[in-house]
């Protein structure tokens, strides 16, 4: 087997010096992520602004950040596989003196070691997740500190705890162990594995204990590499200069710091602003709008077209909101921002997608079941033995109604409609339906930090042997049997390190030869860039927000009532994506902006320092779960039913995922049931801290000052008492369907046409066959009365009609009314096409479809029920209705005239306003015509007559989900009107009827009565 | 088969009692008996929260507990109407090997208003070396509520924050940082104004950076007030105060000038002097002034958004004096260059001007703003006049 060429890749590398000022000031988050948690159904993850571990230990935290292709997750979903060894030298650059380490990160502490070295590691060690491969394979070594290692087993599980991160001198270290490096960067649960140094801590950070030295400068050089395998000739490094010690520290003033303290410039500077918003965007905006008006006066108008042109661009489309119709646009767009999307499914699998998402529905509340079972029996001194039967019921499998058998009689529906949908067919060209929504997470926007190194994804730097730098100068040995290339890393570091220091490489110069490494070769700082953000924000229902057929207006957020206020917190990492997002928009403004111009823009942007973050467990916790990782059953048969399986067939990759949530319970309490977010929220507590741990109280209510006090703070984005609205919005996914009756391909019951010459409308069937004019005719006794006459012999469109024998009831004036509310629709809406005659126009309206139609909101999979200790009741949510608009007259692009209720036609709701007061046309959504509210039932849903342009889209409002705009195919449709005629019928003229009646049109009043011919007295 | 495992604990606090609503520290230990080897897992305390008489906490979630040797965690139980927080320390290794040294751990957590007796539960979890179980073990250990006495002192001044001395003069304006201790609920600062008491900052902080500084010697008055918040509390509200006089190391200086913004778009302009000010409503577009000393005029114009081009002239006159002694600048470009007899001088987006003015002259201000046609979105600016007077006087309004 040829051995591969030896690659070089380079980590960057950090260090924080905790010295006697820094440890006595600044604040160090110090939490682990604590894995024994799970035994008692508890998070691994802290409640976020919990507890603290207080270390007073003194030196220097060294962490190395691994190359973006060692920390990005694979294609197939894993994460690769991270180096087991470092090599970790310390220089004293005053006097030279050499000391180093080599890490084992993959070792257990164990039985081997001595009592002292035992105590000294153990507080820097991490608790780590095994297999019981892992655990096998660590046990089987022939290195007795592994084979003798401490595992913990987990309860009723294959898992073993153990601390592991030992660190051994370099002097005559061999490598004992010829395991597999089994270590990813992203570890069991903990995706956040990489970014923080006590998830990692002698692993990917090591803790450079200086209690001895009072005084110094250090040089660091860490070299990574696999102890074996496929990756052992992969090697990383990485060095860090001028390292400033003193154990005293050093008085800090605004000209002195010798170790330009980011985190103490932005305290002194105190220049951290907070945004806050509905979404990402929406707090964007708010930022940039604050930063353009500062210090300006300007109406709200001024500042709402600001947002909106912000919107636009940001958009990545302006030219989509140009036109009479851009403010709706961006209206929409603005929306559509307020929600995620998820799969909605294909009419073609619509069986087997209801059954998935009621099969997601019973497993989410049979572990909810479990969850809680497992929960009160870690805590059984507290538990309800009554909770405990309830619970104890629902996992029976011997009661066929219990949730465990619910659950396993779906799954087996769920298989078998997947065997008769998905075995060997293709739907990549299905017919999708509409996508679900649900309310998204506040968004918090921090300006004033940037974001960390561990986000940078650049290109890597990959060299071989040929490109490293060295020369004669010769390294210190360390004794010990190392790898030929973690040898060469260590003569290039010392070629370099001899020199910067004795200023002969600059980061600019470039060796005699070989390629410079492509870490920074500068002066060491204590750098501060915030990793993670944790926050805690009150929230309070609020009944006072109004739809005004378009959105929910914002209400006056009142006074602050902590009576009725919940609490919800969270931790998340925090990236600059939006700033990248501004940037990138950028690039297509070359048509707008000269290049200088551009240039100047992009330079400023790039200096922002800009980081920001979703509240994500925000929405969750609403909806009474909580995100962190949580333990899954050991059971296979609750596995299967939970869809916990990895089975990786191809029905569990569709079918499978459960719950990814456990219920909330926040501190033994299950937040109140909500089913809707609509209230305002009060941003609390705000702590930043870094991938060391050193923490910034941003906003603080507690006792303790943050930079700003939580009451007095100006938070970006937030209205009178510091509140920020929190519009409705659904905390489970739906959807807003718009059921057409009616065969699949022609959803219209009939058309008409209105005639303006001869005050008429034309009616036809749903193919558009002619099927007659309804006109108003006087009878004999001088009465006038709206008339139809039919076309054909026989009508078979009974629904059409309905309609007519319905307009043939109406008075005169009603009759025209109709007419007029047509016509005023039609100033408004666009032609559609540019082929538009111009002459028709005079003659007759366009073509208007009539489509019944059934609006409904309906959820992804069942109804969620209460999660509390004793919820599960009937709640309002199934009944709860919700107003919903149709057409929208101020959009050219809207094509609808208005609505009947089906069966109905007492009253005709209008998108145009009438000119006369009337109680049979009313202009939709004002007095004494409300609004359409759809609900959850099928049943029990409003079906309508819509009368509209079938070449136009109608909009639907809702204001809790993105607008829905419904459009027919336009090919179908033209295919029918190009079967229309509109017949022109220029009077008077006397016509009869095969019965004999006689009529004569417009004014020439007279109605011939059966079998008497008196068409000769027209004038 | 396990021996009974032997381990002494104790869970103590400074003094005989806790003071309500103040914070309060419990120290808790945990080690082995003399001569036995043990291993601890975990520390389990369990400590009521609430307002009652009976809770030591309030439940308001700041309940810490600490440790340099554990990880810690928390968890609020709820039974029946009690709530108990309980804050559990682990050791890294779960009780792998014997403790070499006691374990120590610190409690903190705002006391509630109500004196009385609370108890607290101390749960552990340990075992002998060599044995394979831990025993779960426990103690109640009970502390004492009690009100203590109002105070306020060391309330001092110092220039940074940094800085831990203490000072008394100051140089004017410049930042004074203020700090003091107490136990009130909150702190109420004053400084006197023409002889009256003003406000500068009501906090529940112990310190205070006054920014403004002072102009002359001034005196400043700290209140500490303690509010009557629970019903046991017979003495309702109370107050204790310190006073505190700091002077200026450079009393005759005096600043002249003043700022104010406005915007283009309404046409507001006004002068800036000594004690005169200009209506800030609806102004012409130009203002007439005669300063009653010889004095330097400075006018100063900025865009302050570049949302949409337009362009805004800066103009001032001495009244009756040749057209030569006007002074114009245009801010249509990014960069314009503007004559003011004394040379050139470079401005980047915005125009100004400085113009001599006499005793008695009157001088007319010009601001004219072009708008070009189709413009929707308004350039807006910032103007401001500043007047630097030679001699004692000021400057009036024509009427």
């Amino acid at each position: 087997m040829s051995r591969e060429k030896n690659q070089y890749r380079t980590m960057k590398l950090q260090a924080m010096v905790l010295d006697n000022q820094i440890a006595g000031r600044d604040a160090i988050r110090n939490w682990i992520f604590d894995y024994q948690n799970l035994e008692e159904f508890r998070s691994p993850e802290q409640e976020p602004l919990g507890n603290n571990i207080n270390r007073k230990e003194r030196g220097i935290w060294l962490r190395w950040i691994l190359p973006a292709s060692l920390r990005s997750e694979r294609p197939d979903g894993g994460f690769p596989t991270i180096p087991n060894r470092f090599l970790i030298t310390r220089v004293s650059v005053k006097t030279g003196g050499v000391h180093s380490v080599i890490l084992e990160t993959d070792c257990p502490l164990s039985e081997h070691m001595e009592e002292d070295t035992y105590n000294k590691i153990l507080p820097y060690t991490t608790v780590f997740l095994l297999s019981e491969k892992e655990k096998e394979m660590l046990s089987a070594s022939p290195d007795s500190y592994r084979n003798t290692g401490y595992f913990r087993k987990m309860q009723d599980r294959n898992g073993y705890y153990a601390n592991l991160g030992v660190p051994f001198p370099a002097e005559n270290w061999e490598e004992r162990d010829g395991g597999r490096p089994f270590m990813s960067s992203c570890a069991p649960g903990n995706p956040d594995f990489t970014g923080y140094i006590r998830f990692h801590s002698n692993i990917l950070a090591y803790f450079d204990n200086l209690a001895d030295c009072a005084e110094d400068i250090f040089h660091y050089s860490v070299i990574g590499w696999y102890s074996s395998g496929e990756n052992s000739h992969c090697f990383y490094s990485g060095q860090l200069f001028s390292v400033k010690w003193r154990k005293e520290g050093y008085p800090i003033s605004d000209d002195h710091d010798p170790y330009g303290d980011e985190l103490q410039k932005i305290r002194r500077a105190g220049k951290i602003n907070v945004a806050i918003g509905e979404n990402s965007q929406d707090a964007f905006r708010k930022w940039m709008v604050t930063k353009i008006l500062h210090g300006k006066e300007v109406s709200p108008e001024e500042e709402h077209a600001l947002h909106w042109v912000l919107a636009s661009f940001l958009s990545g489309d302006v030219g989509k909101f140009k036109g009479e119709d851009g403010g709706w646009r961006i209206r929409e767009q603005l929306q559509k921002e307020r929600f995620d999307a998820s799969y909605g499914g294909t009419e073609e699998t619509e069986e087997l997608d209801k059954a998935i998402e009621i099969l997601h529905s019973l497993q989410e509340e049979l572990q909810t079941i479990w969850w809680k079972k497992g929960y009160l029996n870690s805590y059984q001194k507290f538990s309800d033995p009554d909770i405990m039967k309830k619970l104890e019921r629902e996992l029976d499998a011997q009661s066929p109604d219990s949730l465990l058998m619910q659950t396993a009689r779906q799954l087996m529906k769920v298989k078998a409609l997947y065997a008769k949908y998905e075995n060997g067919q293709d739907y990549e060209n299905a017919r999708q339906q509409g996508r679900y929504w649900k309310g998204k997470n506040p968004y918090l926007l921090i300006s004033g930090v940037e974001e960390p190194e561990d986000m940078d994804n650049g290109e890597e730097q990959v060299r071989s042997d040929a490109d490293l730098c060295m020369d004669e100068i010769p390294e210190p040995k360390v004794r010990g049997t190392l790898p030929e290339g973690v040898i060469h890393l260590y003569q290039e570091a010392f070629f370099i390190i001899a020199h910067v220091y004795s200023g002969r490489t600059g980061s600019g110069n470039t060796p005699a030869q070989g390629t410079l490494p492509d870490y920074p070769i500068e002066t060491w700082r204590q750098s501060w860039k915030p990793a993670f953000m944790e926050w805690r924000i009150c929230y309070e229902d609020m009944e006072n927000f109004l739809f005004n057929g378009f959105e929910y207006e914002l209400p006056y957020l009142g006074n602050e009532d902590l009576g009725r206020q919940s609490g919800y917190t969270g931790r998340a990492v925090l990236n600059a994506h939006k700033k990248q997002l501004f940037l990138e928009q950028l690039e297509y403004m070359d048509s707008l902006l000269q290049e200088e111009q551009l240039k100047e823009i992009r330079e400023t942007v790039k200096k922002w320092k800009l980081s920001g973050q979703e509240m994500s467990g925000f929405m969750e916790q609403m909806g009474q779960r909580d995100c962190r990782a949580f333990i899954h059953p050991a059971d296979c048969t609750m596995k299967e039913l939970l869809g916990y399986t990895s089975d990786n067939q191809p029905f569990f990759k569709q079918t499978g995922g459960g719950a990814e949530s456990i219920p909330c319970i926040k501190n033994n309490i299950i937040p109140k049931y909500r089913f809707l977010r609509a209230g305002k929220g009060y941003l609390k507590d705000l702590i930043l801290y870094d991938a060391f741990g050193r923490t910034l109280e941003v906003i603080s209510s507690g006792a303790q000052q943050g930079i700003h006090s939580s009451d007095r703070f100006p938070l970006i984005g937030a209205g009178e008492n510091h509140a920020f609205p929190l519009r409705p919005a659904l905390l489970q996914p739906c959807r807003l369907r718009t059921d057409f009756a009616g065969k699949e391909e022609a959803s219209f019951l009939g058309f008409v046409i209105p005639c303006y010459l001869t005050h008429s409308l034309l009616v036809y069937g749903g193919q558009g066959e002619e099927l007659g004019e309804l006109f108003v005719v006087v009878t004999n006794q001088r009465k006038k009365k709206v008339y139809f006459r039919q076309e054909t012999a026989r009508i078979e469109e009974e629904a059409v009609l309905s309609f007519v024998d319905a307009m043939e009831k109406k008075t005169e004036e009603e009759f025209y009314l109709f007419l007029d509310a047509i016509e005023a629709s039609f100033w408004t809406m666009e032609a559609a096409g540019n082929d538009r005659d111009q002459r028709r126009a005079l003659l007759a309206g366009r073509p208007l479809a009539i489509s019944n139609v059934r609006i409904y909101l309906e959820r992804c999979g069942l109804p969620r029920k209460d999660y509390g200790w004793r919820g599960g009741a009937e709640t309002p949510y199934a009944r709860q209705v919700f107003p919903v608009r149709l057409g929208n007259p101020f959009m050219r692009e809207d094509g609808l005239t208005g609505y009947f209720p089906e069966g109905d036609f007492s009253v005709f709701y209008s998108t145009a306003k009438p000119e006369l007061e009337n109680e049979f046309v009313k202009e939709i959504g004002k007095e004494g015509s409300p609004y359409v509210t759809a609900g959850f039932q099928k049943e029990e849903a409003p079906a309508l007559w819509l009368f509209y342009d079938p070449l136009l889209p109608v909009h639907i409002y809702t204001g809790i989900l993105p607008v829905k705009r419904i459009q027919q195919n336009k090919e179908a449709v033209l295919k029918i009107l190009k079967k229309m005629t509109v017949p022109l019928r220029i009077g008077p003229v006397v016509e009869k009827e095969e019965s004999g009646n006689m009529y004569i049109r417009e004014g020439n009043l007279i109605l011939q009565e059966e079998s008497e011919n008196r068409g000769d007295e027209h004038e | 088969m396990n021996n009974h495992c032997e381990v002494n604990v104790s869970l103590s606090i400074e003094g005989t009692a806790l003071n309500v609503a103040e914070t309060g520290v419990l120290q808790g230990k945990l080690w082995a008996c003399e001569g036995k080897k043990i291993c601890c897992e975990k520390i389990c305390i369990y400590i009521p929260v609430g307002n009652g008489e009976e809770d030591l906490f309030f439940n308001d979630g700041g309940t810490k507990i600490e440790s340099e040797q554990c990880n810690a965690g928390e968890l609020l139980i709820r039974q029946g109407d009690t709530d108990r927080i309980m804050l559990e320390l682990s050791t890294p290794d779960r009780g792998q090997r014997p403790l070499t040294k006691p374990l120590e751990f610190t409690i903190t957590g705002r006391i509630n208003m109500r004196t009385g007796k609370v108890n607290v539960e101390y749960e552990y979890y340990c075992k002998n070396a060599g044995d394979t179980k831990f025993e779960q073990m426990s103690k109640d250990f009970s502390f004492e509520k009690s009100r203590a006495e109002l105070y306020l002192q060391n309330f001092l001044a110092s220039n940074s924050e940094s800085g831990s001395e203490a000072a008394t003069c100051f140089k004017p304006k410049a930042p004074i940082y203020f700090s003091w201790e107490g136990n009130g609920t909150s702190y109420e600062l004053y400084t006197s104004v023409n002889g009256t008491m003003k406000q500068v900052i009501q906090t529940v902080q112990k310190y205070y950076l006054y920014r403004d500084g002072i102009e002359a010697d001034s005196t400043f008055l700290l209140k500490a007030v303690k509010t009557r918040n629970s019903v046991d509390d017979i003495n309702g509200t109370r107050e204790v105060y310190a006073l505190l006089t700091l002077t200026t190391d450079c009393p005759s200086y005096k600043e002249i000038t003043i700022k104010e913004k406005f915007i283009g778009k309404d046409s507001a302009m006004a002068m800036l002097g000594t004690a005169i000010e200009l209506p800030l409503n609806k102004m012409p577009n130009y203002k007439t002034l005669i300063p009653k000393t010889d004095g330097i005029l400075a006018g100063y114009l900025r865009p302050t958004s570049y949302l949409e081009e337009s362009s805004a002239t800066l103009r001032a006159t001495v009244y009756g004096d040749s057209r030569e002694e006007e002074y114009s600048v245009e801010d249509d470009a990014y960069s314009v260059k503007i004559s003011t007899g004394a040379g050139e001088m470079e401005l980047k987006n915005g125009a100004s001007v400085l113009l001599p003015v006499a005793q008695g002259k009157t001088v007319n201000l010009y601001w004219t703003m072009t708008k070009p046609e189709q413009s929707e979105l308004k350039k807006n600016y910032d103007l401001n006049w500043y007047f630097f007077p030679f001699g004692k006087g000021d400057i009036q309004n024509k009427p």
